[in-house]
């Protein structure tokens, strides 16, 4: 309940305030978006698994988030930003894929 | 792929065993599997479920309540998680803030350039409208012919503005123009209406209001339609002044206006042809001739004025050029 109200609360303070994303952030922002699905995706599972704990959910969410943005820009450090960022989203895209099938399996039963 | 993941919860209460069946990776298995070489994606594809979600249900089968400040800590975090998706969405969806930028920036210099050649051809026209004055203050008391042949010049070669009956041909790009190219109204065809106009008798042409000159080009550059290098936007309204109905007649019988109709037809482009009793054609821009110089058998350079009336259609070389 907190973790609901929180977020549609900094939903609320987002859109009143319209952050702007620095620019020297900016590159990073599609892979956290990704990252940011698959803790959804991720929580979404343990839900309907049973497991739900919010804030495991949140942590993963902006630990995700935060990592994925790091390696990205480890990467473009070392310049193997493109690969790395293929790497992260292969990665992630499994993860989302396969609790993705794990939803599909609880809510359809197939 | 998730199917190696052994059966799913029927209760929602976690146990142990389910706890560890569903999160932490077997890592000493007896048997050797197959992929066990890809230990990576195996890990990957077998247990997509965060581990932390196994321990934490296991963590809150112990004790239950969390404490004052765990809840503020997670408040805040989901406020932030909030403003964090909030603040990438917007500006993952906003524009391109460096295309934006060059855009305006190169908008805002077309403007300035057209506002400065806007104000450097008035101050040309009021330049020779003063020119003009002087002129004809001098010759008015020393050599009265020698001002009407130089008025008459002014007008016969566009370098004065003119009014007097005429017929307005207007232009309109067909609806597909979008779209479609060829259902824009191209110079070609332009160039016909202008040519058929000369033909038929006119003796000044504007074009949306420029006047054709004898150094004027109507041409097509990159999808628009030149003339004396202006850039024109649609419709088209080309402005004629001669004798309305002798040009009105001529042109319903050319070959042009049988053109037009067929464009009508096939790319919808609307035309109309109107007579005007009124029409006021401003003066051509001055064009400067560099290599040109008068022959010697030239009338000018003989002085003849000949019985000039005023009627400019006897002296229409650009007529004869232009007509096709």
């Amino acid at each position: 309940m907190i973790p609901a109200i929180g977020l549609a609360l900094g939903v609320v303070l987002g859109l009143v305030l319209q952050p702007n994303v620095p620019v020297v952030l900016q590159p990073y922002l599609p892979i956290a978006v990704v990252a940011a699905l698959d803790a959804l995706f991720g929580g979404l599972r343990a839900l309907l698994d049973g497991l739900f704990d919010d804030r495991v959910f949140l942590v993963s969410f902006l630990s995700n988030v935060v990592v994925a943005a790091v390696i990205v820009y480890l990467g473009d450090q070392l310049g193997v930003g493109t690969q790395l960022s293929t790497g992260v989203v292969v990665v992630l895209g499994i993860r989302i894929f396969s609790n993705a099938a794990a939803i599909r399996r609880h809510l359809f039963k197939a | 792929m998730t199917d190696s993941v052994p059966g799913l919860p029927v209760s929602r209460v976690p146990t142990r065993e389910r706890v560890e069946q569903l999160g932490t990776p077997h890592v000493d298995r007896p048997l050797r599997r197959v992929g066990e070489s890809m230990t990576l994606l195996t890990e990957v594809m077998d247990h997509p479920l965060d581990p932390s979600y196994v321990l934490a249900a296991e963590h809150r089968g112990r004790h239950h309540r969390s404490s004052w400040r765990e809840r503020v800590l997670l408040l805040s975090m989901a406020v932030v998680a909030g403003i964090a998706v909030v603040a990438a969405v917007a500006s993952l969806r906003a524009p391109q803030p460096a295309v934006a930028q060059a855009r305006s920036l190169l908008a805002e210099e077309i403007q300035t350039k057209r506002t400065s050649i806007a104000a450097l051809n008035q101050a040309n026209s009021d330049l020779r409208d003063e020119v003009a004055q002087l002129r004809s203050d001098v010759l008015k008391g020393s050599d009265p012919a020698l001002q009407e042949q130089t008025d008459i010049d002014a007008m016969v070669s566009a370098a004065a503005a003119v009014s007097g009956p005429g017929l307005v041909v207007t232009l309109h790009d067909g609806p597909l123009a979008d779209q479609d190219d060829a259902a824009q109204v191209q110079d070609l065809d332009l160039q016909r209406v202008v040519n058929e106009l000369w033909v038929s008798g006119a003796e000044a042409i504007a074009v949306n209001g420029n006047r054709l000159g004898p150094t004027s080009a109507i041409r097509g550059a990159g999808g628009a339609v030149l003339v004396n290098l202006v850039a024109l936007t649609p419709p088209y309204r080309v402005e004629a002044i001669g004798a309305t109905n002798t040009m009105q007649v001529e042109f319903a019988r050319s070959s042009v206006a049988d053109d037009l109709a067929a464009l009508k037809d096939s790319y919808g482009i609307a035309w109309e042809v109107s007579g005007a009793s009124a029409l006021t054609l401003p003066a051509a821009p001055t064009s400067v001739l560099v290599s040109a110089t008068l022959t010697g058998d030239s009338p000018v350079a003989s002085g003849g004025t000949g019985t000039s009336t005023g009627e400019p259609s006897s002296a229409v070389p650009f007529s004869q050029k232009e007509g096709s």
